[in-house]
């Protein structure tokens, strides 16, 4: 059904169309109505006043104000009211009579249209959207702040993660990258794939670096490695990368073209580290050590890292303040290293490290007068192995104690048992410092008191060093031994500090000069001199002493005509097992009868 | 529900207690890292949270809480972006409660994912009743607190009584009477 025709009441065409405005062409376009809301807002003005008046036509431009036109018209038509900032659009629809009606609505200026008007959501058609849009407006608005504040946060999040990154990267003594640093961009690097290039890692440790803190303190410490991390960095940034791994360590990763290249770029951080510094007004020089491993399968930094340290510590065995470069056997050597060192402790256990005997000889009785036991490691694979290959590694694995015991049981096992043959010695165990601790003085007095040796026969031999390290308690243990009758000797004499000071705080009751003494004998005129005046000076002390190395009649005869009483050496015999002692003792030829 | 609500929380817990209880309430509500945003709807769960955290921290009963919350609500939204809203809303207490429904349908145009509630006001010949319709339980004691509030800011003086609960009576109503005021010349000729 069409509708024909539409009648509508004043009340309904005001809920319908709250603004609208009713004028009559006939009287000269003459306002005759307006809608409740307009006129809320516009009051009476209206009354007796054409649209002209009261309203301006604001769009389209230049157009006459013909409501005949108008109304044929599909435009959209905007009147200014021309007493306040009220806008309307909308369109024109013609009554009978003459009468047109402009059906509109308020345009939305600003969001602050609706409360200058004085208008609220009441005062429009239910179906009119125009609030709807003040109210997207208001919502745009906030988005618009929330999107802000998401900004905000996220330039705070960025921020953060940037000053945590440049702080969780960065050590902060040097400033240049550290050990987090070092892992995350050295791993990238080594993931990269490098066109014929070389990667090298480096690992540098600067020596004596220990001795410059003791020294001038810790500020000048800190100046040194400030200094040197700036070398390194100078030197090797435009190739690589380079950390601080902690303490005077650091560690660099770079990519060169050849090895010639990789060799030229650690020479010139050799000598620019190496060269003179001035720390807080005093003149420094320090070296590093280097370790270096250029190979062109390097998988990981572990390995890689592993590699320059492997390195590095085989050139400091050798020698420190040098350049050393991986080679792939001294990955075989540490393998071999790691499964000494993981059968060590069993070694121990299975009685596989036993004592061998050295005889210490009584030069003016010329006869044997007691035996130094040596530890040796019989390998079931490996063969026979001298403390040098296994000490460090029973003190790596912490069993150094129970080997050091474990001599010392066995030693005076093997006394007892010379004793029942009928021959008297003075035995000598080595021991370390740590071996040194709380309850061994009642443990050795028990061993000697169930073997029924006298104290006095049992000499324990420490080195200078380890008797540096001691402390009070250490010192009440030797001091306990020694008031039992035990005999403390000085190892090594000659190879450490040399000072008899030791001789004055510990109760040692004899010294060993070193066997590094009498090599090259007789022409090391200076060693030969030193072994006189230590002579001299622990005669005065009345202590024993002991010279290791003899190894021919005339350093024996040399060292009879200078007073020393004892001697030891490969003249004398080797360190034998047990049971080849005796044999060898009863093959003996006193010097006297070998001079004649 | 819309940011706009749970912001409103916030607002209330900081403006009486402090930032840092509010930091104290998102903790309890295991919510520490929550940045609220108006123009975002959140899970119904977090306004439930931050509600029953703030009423722990705060050491109040909830529906004391709401009804405090309630009358923020007025100043919230009277303030927070929808100023101009609000005045668009009445001239004055009724017509505010007349046209509300019709605000928040128009609101829910630029928060489509919003779930309105339905208010419909009824003259009786104590006063109005006021029907409230939502999706959500609990929230009636906050009605009190927004009526509370509203007539405080139209400055008249109005009581209001829960008179159905939607437990018993499956609909939250609210008697509302407005107070006459007392005029000293009419005590006088009445005497
Ligand atoms: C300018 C004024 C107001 C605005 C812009 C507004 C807007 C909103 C919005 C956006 C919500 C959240 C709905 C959702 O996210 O699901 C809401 C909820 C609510 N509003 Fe309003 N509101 C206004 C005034 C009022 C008033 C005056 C009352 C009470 C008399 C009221 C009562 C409520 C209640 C009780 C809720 C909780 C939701 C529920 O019941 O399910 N609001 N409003």
């Amino acid at each position: 059904m069409h509708l024909e025709q539409a009648v509508f009441s004043n009340s309904e065409l005001n809920r319908v169309f709250p603004f609208h405005i009713a004028i009559c062409k006939k009287s000269s376009n003459v306002i005759v109505g307006v809608g409740a809301s307009l006129q809320k807002v516009i009051g009476d003005s209206w009354h007796n006043n054409s649209l002209d008046q009261i309203f301006e036509l604001a769009r389209p431009r230049n157009t006459e104000l013909d409501l005949d036109a108008m109304t044929a018209s599909d435009k959209t038509f905007v009147f200014h009211h021309r007493f306040s900032p009220l806008s309307l659009r909308g369109l024109f629809v013609a009554l009978l009579d003459n009468q047109f009606i402009f059906i509109c609505s308020v345009e939305v200026m600003t969001q602050n249209t609706l409360k200058e008007l004085g208008l609220g959501i009441s005062n429009f058609a239910k179906n009119d959207p125009t609030p709807d849009i003040i109210i997207l407006h208001q919502f745009r608005d906030l988005q618009l702040l929330d999107q802000q504040k998401q900004i905000e946060e996220l330039r705070k999040l960025v921020v953060a993660r940037d000053t945590f990154d440049q702080y969780a990267n960065t050590d902060a003594m040097t400033g240049i990258g550290n050990r987090r640093h070092f892992w995350a961009q050295g791993s990238t690097m080594l993931n990269e794939v490098s066109e014929g290039q070389k990667t090298t890692i480096l690992l540098l440790d600067l020596d004596g670096f220990k001795a410059i803190n003791d020294t001038y303190g810790h500020d000048v410490g800190d100046e040194v490695l400030k200094v040197v991390a700036t070398r390194c960095q100078q030197t090797v940034s435009d190739h690589g990368i380079v950390s601080r791994l902690g303490g005077d360590e650091f560690v660099a990763l770079f990519r060169l073209d050849n090895l010639n290249a990789v060799g030229a770029l650690v020479s010139s951080l050799m000598d620019a580290i190496s060269a003179p510094m001035v720390c807080m007004n005093r003149h420094l020089v320090v070296r590093p050590s280097i370790g270096v491993s250029s190979l062109d399968n390097m998988q990981n930094m572990d390995e890689a890292i592993h590699y320059a340290d492997l390195a590095m510590y085989e050139g400091r065995k050798k020698s420190k303040g040098t350049i050393s470069w991986f080679t792939p056997e001294m990955q075989a050597n540490e393998d071999h290293r790691k499964s000494l060192l993981s059968d060590i402790a069993q070694g121990i256990q299975n009685r596989d490290v036993i004592p061998y005997f050295q005889p210490i000889v009584d030069i003016r009785k010329q006869c044997v007068y007691g035996y130094e036991a040596l530890a040796r490691w019989e390998h079931p694979i490996h063969g026979l192995m001298f403390p040098g290959e296994f000490i460090e590694l029973a003190a790596e694995a912490g069993c150094l104690h129970e080997l050091d015991y474990w001599i010392l049981e066995s030693a005076l096992d093997q006394l007892a048992v010379w004793d029942q043959q009928g021959s008297k010695f003075s035995i000598h165990v080595n021991f370390c410092g740590t071996s040194i601790r709380h309850g061994l003085d009642t443990k050795i007095m028990k061993l000697l008191s169930e073997r029924r040796i006298k104290a006095s026969r049992l000499m324990l031999e420490l080195t200078e060093t380890t008797l540096l390290e001691f402390e009070a308690p250490e010192k009440k243990i030797l001091d306990d031994l020694a008031a039992q009758g035990v005999i403390i000797q000085l190892d090594d004499f000659g190879t450490g500090y040399s000072s008899l000071t030791h001789l004055h705080n510990f109760p040692v009751n004899g010294v060993k000069l070193d066997r590094s003494f009498l090599l090259n004998y007789p022409n090391n005129k200076r060693c030969l001199a030193l072994i006189k005046s230590v002579l001299g000076m622990t005669q005065h002390l009345d202590m024993t002493v002991v010279t290791e190395g003899i190894e021919t009649l005339e350093q024996l005869q040399w060292i009879e005509s200078i007073g020393c009483r004892y001697g030891q050496g490969y003249y004398f015999g080797k360190p034998a097992p047990a049971q080849e002692c005796l044999v060898a003792l009863e093959s003996w030829v006193p010097t006297h009868e070998k001079a004649a | 529900m819309y940011g706009l609500v749970n912001k409103a929380v916030e607002d209330l817990v900081i403006s009486s207690a402090g930032l840092e209880t509010w930091q104290r309430v998102k903790a309890h509500a295991a919510l520490e890292n929550l940045q609220l945003l108006d123009t975002t709807n959140y899970e119904d769960e977090i306004t439930y949270s931050l509600v029953h955290s703030a009423s722990a921290i705060l050491d109040m009963p909830v529906d004391v809480l709401l009804h405090a919350f309630g009358r923020h609500w007025v100043l919230y939204t009277g303030e927070a972006g929808w100023a101009k809203l609000f005045s668009a809303g009445g001239d004055d207490f009724v017509s505010f409660l007349e046209n509300l429904d019709e605000m928040h349908a128009r609101v829910n145009m630029a928060m489509p994912d919003g779930r309105m509630p339905g208010f419909s006001l009824t003259e009786n010949n104590t006063g109005f009743m006021l029907d409230y319709h939502s999706s959500r339980q609990g929230f009636a004691p906050m009605v009190l607190g927004v009526l509370e509030g509203l007539a405080e800011q139209f400055e008249e003086d109005w009581t209001f009584e829960h008179v159905d609960t939607r437990e018993q009576h499956g609909l939250d109503t609210f008697q509302l009477i407005r107070e006459t005021p007392v005029v000293v010349g009419n005590l006088r000729n009445a005497s």
